[in-house]
């Protein structure tokens, strides 16, 4: 009995202790830091918010410098940088050699994030569309699925599509979950499934009536006829972009594009950055004093007296001319060199770009995706090959070729279009959609010998599922279809 | 008052002195070991040959007169001198001793001394903490233990790594389970002082801490603090300790440039590097400058042997000498029914990077024991810990731009609006701001506040029981704050502009809470004791953690989150509970004093586990035989062998098992995990042997083998996106490493005089391990990826590209038409064409395979082969001299500082200045290789040193001498000298060889040596006072 006393004592004395302290004992803890699948698939509240993020998130994954936007600038030679960072130098060093496609290489979470990413967007798309399938209702008695449901064929659209543009193959899938068998497809054939989506949701959109919640574009608020146009933009960059070399641009079907074109932005298509959720790397990389400059055969298209490769035995060239009055306003002249010589004096530039100081000073302005600019070339280029060359004329003619750049209106010749088209590619729309210049060269087949075409499934990420490691550029692959052979240089 | 009080004692006492001198009288008191009372202690008077022994409860009486020393023995204890005063009783505590009988309470089922240990369980005692006055808690086990590896941070208040018993896990902690009284202590070590700490046990394999089940299996540390037992009276403790420290060398870099000179450069010489083919505006002094046109031309014959216009030392003016202080104070007491022990300390380190403040720390502690009566006691230990640490501004980038910075660069050039260190020093350089600008003006502090309790209420039922009901718990506060003032410079547009300045805050709070119940059993028959334990443990460990970033402040100079525009804010938070329910029993066997057997099992259940993997077993089967007390050998006193099997384990983190689509400002992260509701936690089942022999009367020798292998091993493993709902990662159980540890301790009692002591111990250890199973694809991790995880290699294994070194290997990559005569080795051991050594076309060749593609191969390890430590203890009178020697043999470090220097032409090497025309290689030759930021065999150095970890000179006044200073008011004074770091030998060619970079990721420490805050020397000296 005395002993029993005691205990009492002793447990008691410590139970107070304990009793006063939040002390838990369950081993069922609830994670509170992340939604579990259970509520993204079938929560509404969650769905919508996963809807609300589709467009930032894409953005964010084509204007993050840690994926594959800076390299393709320089590897396009639009920009030049022989700094380390971001592979730019690895990639656009020459002559061009192979992408180190190994999980080692140091900047190998490039492609990675690159590829996990676009799948993580493709599987919210999804999601959204399957629970749309399973009843699930937006808004007041469903007043929102008509948004959700067109935003999501959007993601799943953009998230194919720039799967496609830039690896060499795509595993596809819908609402349904793997398409092919779960084999991949190739690029061009994932770039038709992307246009699926983005027909229907195109579809989806000129059917019905909203206005998406500002935070789903920042600082926009963009009707379903804003993002019909939008996703028909879309549906020409991806159709036009996608093309690995010039058989396949004359192989394209032009009245497709120029559908797409004719029916889409006329307004750029430009977030507000907030520095926080939105943000746009590629514009200081590629331009911030001492980083990324404009390649010479950019000004060289501006200034023909100016060579297109930086002399070797200069340090200083003149300032260059140009009848086109973007010269000044969008580039500044540099009397000196930041690279190191000895890394190739071909990196060497005398021009920045200065278009979006005001962008990387304040951070607080909207960035321009897809120009209306990009548009009209698409419209224009599409005209062009099917066989109207006075109205591709007349889009180039009354757009920035002559605004912004007061250039004289470009004749209705065939060549002069073309180039015309080439040159707004190339100096008006610079750096704004990841890739353009990119995608541009290499429909030409103007990107420099060895430049890789597209770039290989990453090396780790071909580990999870026993597939040998591969690779494109230098003579990797197969030549004018996953390396250039007959560039500009 | 008290004061004055001191003074009526102390005056009052001399009376008693002049009235009682020669007096023959009577002295009692109770001799003690660190476990209680203990009987048959020799006391005798020495120079006589009378004396008596101790009783049962450590009691003793003698009659002697003051003046007289009483020497009190017992064997395998360090005997112990007193000279008789003016008292009547002396109570005495026995420490140290023989190895052997020492008492060990970690890992087995009661208090045990070590001859009757059947696992291994290493002890570092107060005695041996005391006579090498220790930095930090765990570098207070440096070179002491075998197989436990402590690595040092550089960076003041980062404490150090501690491993025992080599790598255990592919992903997740190294770190041992820590326990301070009682308490897990979740927040390491760094704040804990040293001073306070009464002794550590280490329990090094996983047979041993069993015991301690899914947290275990990296071992545990057991540190015991001090409590005021064994005292005669009261007892004040001041200890004072002022010190400096430098890096202990400065890496020797290019001090030439590849560039033409103008032709006048003379004329700027002492100001700037006049360059050919740059205008350089009026009175430029240095600096970026947008006036400056034009651009450096390469020398063309590629050599980077030009000298620069002016020449500063850039490693001067970034590291400086740094102060530290130490204050310490203790007072412990004993009465009949309570001891209690109260400490404070506060600790400075300013560490050795100018501009930045360092590390501070203030401790205080009180344990107490309170004994109500013959049934119940009750304990309670607490620390509080406040600590500040000044992080460097920058971040660890400084480091690797100080060294990149051009030797002509003046960093102490002010900025345009008057500033300090221009922002941009380097006009070549425009990527790398200047890092003396980074510390000054960026602003990076951690706050943090610890408190330890444990409260334990024992209760005695009968002699052989009783009832142990334990809570103890940590709190963790911690705040950090990044500030970028307003008037920050950053690159903006074209040129630099004011950033307007980034405020980020961020706040965690940790409790973790332990409570448990525990029946102590321990009875004895003739032959036979047994102890055993029952207990029940549950823990929980709650966190909670939030961060406020603002950017563009509204205001200058005032850096608070309320100065931003809302849409300028951006915040996040995470909360956490960790519980577990735990219960074990053990029970050990002593029969007849020589065989000793221990059974344990215990079974732990963790939320940490994933759902369908709840509750884990563990075991232990231990035994021993003490050898030598059947067969007497001569010589020997002491022989035992000792064998055990057992598991522990280690907990998954805390969001492994869940589904990982985190949303950061409202947005789902495109960067996803799986969940695996399956995880298990990871298991260590160890089989040890070990021998342990006491011989000569002066040697203690243990040696232990550990064969382990830990099964279910974590890994964060690539998923396929497209087949995983764009998730492209899971954490899983994949496979086993085998482990393998030889370790050895000689400790040996070289002089044993009255007036002459010298010990010295030596440890040794080795251990090596193999991945031997696993179920995934062979996976790279850590610093760009270099470290191969694979069946059949270790893991710490560095895998990379390598150039071709012998014409063996070259054969077998000619290209068409080319034969082995057209290359060589050239001075640098790699082989080249002939005919391009010297010229811009010299290049080094990589390895490939037979379709030209390189070859990525075993190119290092960062496991050192092994390790030896020396610690030297000498005592001459009142002289106490240590030393501690520590060799780590093997081990590979990859310098990646040298390799990025080499891609910026800042290494030493490329400098060609001085050398013969027919040496000279270019600067192109060094960028290959560079070999463009690959992993290469190349910059793999061996990390072998030896270092004089530390070396301590200390003389002690004793009572006796100081019986006529202040009325006898001091017991004894110490002055110390202590250097720390003062030699290292080692061809590394980095700061210093203990290099570790934490991997995020896989949450390893791996040998990379960029941007590590490098390990100092320091010189230290304090004076201790006990009265």
């Amino acid at each position: 009995m005395k002993n029993f006393n005691k205990f009492i004592i002793g447990f008691f004395t410590l139970a107070s202790i304990v009793s006063c302290s939040e002390f838990e004992t369950s081993l069922e803890v609830e994670n509170l830091n992340a939604p579990n699948d259970q509520i993204l698939l079938t929560d509404a509240t969650a769905l919508e918010a996963s809807a609300s993020g589709i467009i930032n998130n894409w953005f964010q994954l084509t204007h993050d410098n840690l994926t594959v936007g800076s390299s393709m600038a320089v590897m396009a030679d639009a920009f030049t940088c022989s700094w380390g960072n971001y592979a730019m130098r690895d990639t656009s060093s020459e002559p061009r050699t192979a992408w180190n496609n190994s999980s080692g290489y140091s900047d190998a979470g490039m492609t990675e994030r690159f590829f996990n990413g676009m799948h993580s967007i493709l599987t919210d798309s999804n999601n959204l569309i399957k629970a749309l399938d399973n009843g699930i209702q937006f808004g007041d008695e469903g007043s929102n699925n008509a948004q959700i449901e067109a935003i999501a064929r959007f993601g799943q659209a953009i998230s194919t599509g720039y799967l496609a543009l830039v690896f060499d193959r795509v595993w596809i899938s819908d609402e349904t979950g793997a398409l092919n068998n779960g084999d991949p497809v190739a690029y061009n054939e994932a770039i038709k499934n992307s246009l699926e989506f983005i027909n229907k949701g195109i579809i989806v959109a000129d059917n019905n009536t909203f206005v998406l919640p500002s935070s789903w574009i920042n600082g926009t608020n963009y009707s379903n006829t804003d993002l019909s146009k939008l996703m028909n933009s879309m549906g020409a960059r991806l159709m036009v972009t996608s093309l690995r070399n010039s058989s396949q641009r004359d192989a394209l079907d032009w009245n497709q594009v120029l559908d797409y074109a004719n029916a889409g932005i006329s307004i750029d298509f430009a977030p507000l950055m907030d520095d926080v959720v939105w943000f746009c790397d590629l514009k200081w990389t590629l331009s911030y004093g001492g980083w990324g400059r404009v390649d010479m055969r950019i000004i060289n298209m501006m200034d023909p007296d100016t060579q297109s490769v930086f002399p070797s035995t200069q340090i200083t060239i003149p300032e260059s001319t140009s009848d086109d009055a973007r010269l000044t306003s969008d580039f500044q002249y540099l009397d000196g060199q930041d690279f190191i010589p000895s890394r190739g004096t071909y990196h060497y530039s005398s021009y920045r770009h200065s278009r979006y100081d005001q962008y990387i000073t304040s951070w607080n302005v909207p960035v321009t995706d897809y120009s209306v600019t990009e548009n009209d070339m698409y419209k224009a280029e599409a005209l062009l090959r099917t066989g109207n060359v006075a109205g591709a004329a007349t889009v180039i003619n009354t757009g920035t070729r002559t605004s912004r750049g007061n250039l004289t209106n470009v004749a209705p010749d065939e060549t002069e279009v073309y180039k015309a088209i080439h040159y707004e590619r190339l100096i008006e729309c610079a750096n704004t959609g990841m890739g353009n210049a990119f995608f541009e060269m290499r429909k030409e087949n103007l990107l420099q010998k060895g430049t890789l075409l597209h770039f290989p499934i990453p090396g780790s990420i071909l580990a999870t599922i026993g597939i040998s490691e591969y690779t494109f550029g230098g003579e990797q692959g197969v030549a004018g279809e996953d390396y250039s052979i007959n560039g500009w240089k | 008052m008290k004061t004055n009080l001191k003074g009526i004692l102390t005056l009052l006492l001399a009376l008693i002195v002049q009235f009682t001198f020669a007096q023959e009288r009577e002295i009692t008191g109770t001799v003690s070991d660190e476990t209680g009372p203990l009987p048959g202690v020799s006391v005798i008077i020495k120079g006589s040959n009378t004396g008596v022994e101790t009783d049962f409860n450590g009691h003793y009486s003698i009659k002697t007169k003051e003046g007289d020393v009483l020497m009190f023995s017992f064997l395998g204890m360090d005997k112990k001198f007193i000279t008789v005063k003016n008292t009547n009783k002396i109570n005495v505590t026995l420490t140290g001793g023989n190895i052997l009988d020492e008492i060990i309470i970690s890992g087995v089922a009661g208090g045990t001394s070590r001859k009757k240990l059947s696992v291994s369980v290493a002890k570092v005692s107060s005695e041996q903490l005391q006579d090498v006055p220790a930095t930090s808690a765990a570098g207070a086990l440096q070179g002491k233990v075998a197989g436990i590896k402590v690595t040092n941070f550089g960076q003041p208040g980062a404490g150090s790594t501690i491993v025992l018993r080599g790598t255990k896990n592919l992903f997740g902690s190294q770190s041992p389970l820590i326990l301070m009284d009682g308490v897990i202590v979740e927040g390491g070590l760094n704040d804990v002082n040293v001073n306070d700490i009464e002794s550590y046990e280490i329990v090094k394999g996983a047979s041993a801490s069993a015991l301690y089940g899914s947290r275990a299996g990296n071992g545990v540390i057991v540190i015991t603090t001090k409590r005021g037992k064994g005292l005669e009276k009261t007892q004040i403790t001041v200890r004072s300790e002022i010190g400096f420290s430098s890096i202990n060398k400065k890496i020797n870099l290019n001090k030439s440039h590849g560039f033409n000179l103008a032709s006048d450069w003379k004329s700027t010489q002492g100001i700037y590097t006049k360059y050919e083919g740059v205008t350089y505006p009026d009175n430029y002094k240095g600096g970026r400058n947008s006036d400056i046109s034009g651009g450096r031309t390469a020398a063309t014959d590629g050599y980077w042997d030009n000298p620069y216009g002016v020449y500063y030392d850039s490693q001067n003016e970034f590291f400086k000498t740094g102060f530290n202080k130490t204050i310490f104070t203790s007072i412990a007491d004993q009465s009949d029914k309570s001891n209690v022990y109260f400490s404070a300390e506060n600790s400075i380190d300013e560490g050795v990077l100018v501009e930045t403040d360092g590390y501070s720390r203030t401790n205080l502690r009180i344990n107490a024991d309170y004994r109500f009566n013959d049934w119940l006691t009750f304990s309670t230990s607490n620390l509080f810990a406040k600590t500040n640490n000044k992080t460097p501004g920058g971040g660890g980038g400084v480091f690797f731009s100080i060294v990149l910075t051009d030797p002509d660069v003046n960093l102490q050039q002010e900025n345009s609006d008057g500033q300090p260190y221009n922002y941009l020093p380097n006009q070549w350089s425009a990527t790398v701001s200047n890092p003396l600008y980074n510390l000054w003006k960026n602003e990076r502090e951690r706050k943090k506040q610890r408190f330890l309790g444990a409260y334990n209420l024992k209760l005695k039922f009968a002699d052989w029981v009783n009832l142990e009901t334990e809570y103890s718990f940590e709190s963790i506060n911690n705040k950090y704050t990044n500030y970028a003032p307003y008037d920050s410079w950053t690159p903006s547009g074209g040129g630099l502009a004011y950033s307007e300045g980034s405020l980020f805050k961020s706040s965690s709070n940790t409790l973790a809470q332990k409570f448990q119940s525990t029946f102590n059993f321990s009875k004895s028959w003739t032959n036979l004791n047994i102890k055993g334990k029952l207990s029940y443990l549950m823990e929980d460990s709650q966190y909670e953690y939030f961060d406020v970033f603002g950017n563009n402040f509204k205001y200058k100079d005032l850096p608070t989150l309320n100065n931003f525009d809302p849409a300028d804010i951006s915040a996040s938070s995470k909360i956490e509970d960790e519980r577990a329910q735990n219960v074990f029993a053990i029970i050990g066997l002593d029969i007849k004093d020589r065989y000793l057997l221990d059974g344990m099992y215990r079974y732990d259940g963790s939320s940490l586990f994933g759902k369908n993997q709840r509750w884990a077993p563990y075991y232990r089967v231990s035994g021993a035989y003490r050898i030598s007390e059947d067969f007497k050998i001569k010589g020997i006193q002491e022989l035992k062998i000792h064998a055990a099997l057992g598991t522990a384990g280690q907990r998954p983190g805390y969001n492994w098992q869940y589904e990982g689509t985190n949303v950061n400002n409202g947005v789902l992260s495109t960067n996803r995990t799986k969940g695996n509701p399956d995880l298990k936690p990871s298991k260590t089942t160890e089989l040890e042997i070990g021998l342990n022999a006491s011989f000569l009367d002066r040697f203690n020798l243990e040696v232990v083998y550990s064969k382990a292998e830990t099964d279910d091993q974590f890994m964060l493993v690539d998923i396929f996106a497209p087949a995983n709902e764009g998730k492209n990662k899971q954490w899983q159980n994949v496979g086993s490493v085998n482990f393998r540890t030889i370790e050895a301790t000689l400790g040996v009692k070289a002089i044993e005089t009255t007036n002459f002591n010298w010990n010295l111990n030596f440890t040794f250890d080795t251990s090596s391990n193999e991945i031997t199973k696993l179920d995934v694809a062979e996976r790279k991790v850590g610093p760009n990826d270099m470290f191969l995880i694979k069946e059949g290699e270790e893991f710490g294994s560095m895998f990379g590209r390598s150039f071709v070194k012998n014409l063996d290997q070259m054969s077998n990559q000619l290209t068409d038409g080319e034969t082995i005569a057209d290359y060589s080795i050239n001075s640098d051991g790699v082989v080249v064409k002939t005919a391009n050594i010297g010229t811009k076309d010299e290049a080094p060749i990589i390895v490939v395979d037979e379709d030209d593609v390189a070859v990525i191969s075993k190119i290092g390890n960062q496991n050192a082969d092994f390790k030896l430590g020396v610690f030297s203890n000498m005592k001459y009178k009142n002289f106490t001299f240590t030393m501690l020697w520590d060799y780590s043999k093997g081990g590979d470090i990859y310098n990646r500082q040298n390799q990025w220097l080499t891609r910026d032409y800042r290494h030493e090497m490329v400098d060609q200045a001085g050398k013969a025309a027919a040496d000279k290689k270019t600067g192109s030759y060094y960028q290959g290789l560079y070999d463009v930021n690959n992993n290469n065999a190349f910059w793999v150095e061996d990390a072998t040193y030896l270092k004089l970890r530390e070396v301590s000179l200390s003389y002690t006044l004793r009572e006796d001498v100081l019986a006529n200073v202040a009325g006898g008011f001091f017991d004894s004074i110490k002055f110390s000298a202590t250097g720390r770091n003062l030699l290292t030998f080692t061809d590394y060619t980095g700061w210093d060889p203990e290099v570790l970079q934490y991997d995020n990721e896989t949450q390893q420490y791996f040998a990379e040596d960029l941007n590590i805050y490098p390990n100092t020397r320091a010189y230290n000296f304090s004076v201790q006072l006990k009265f």
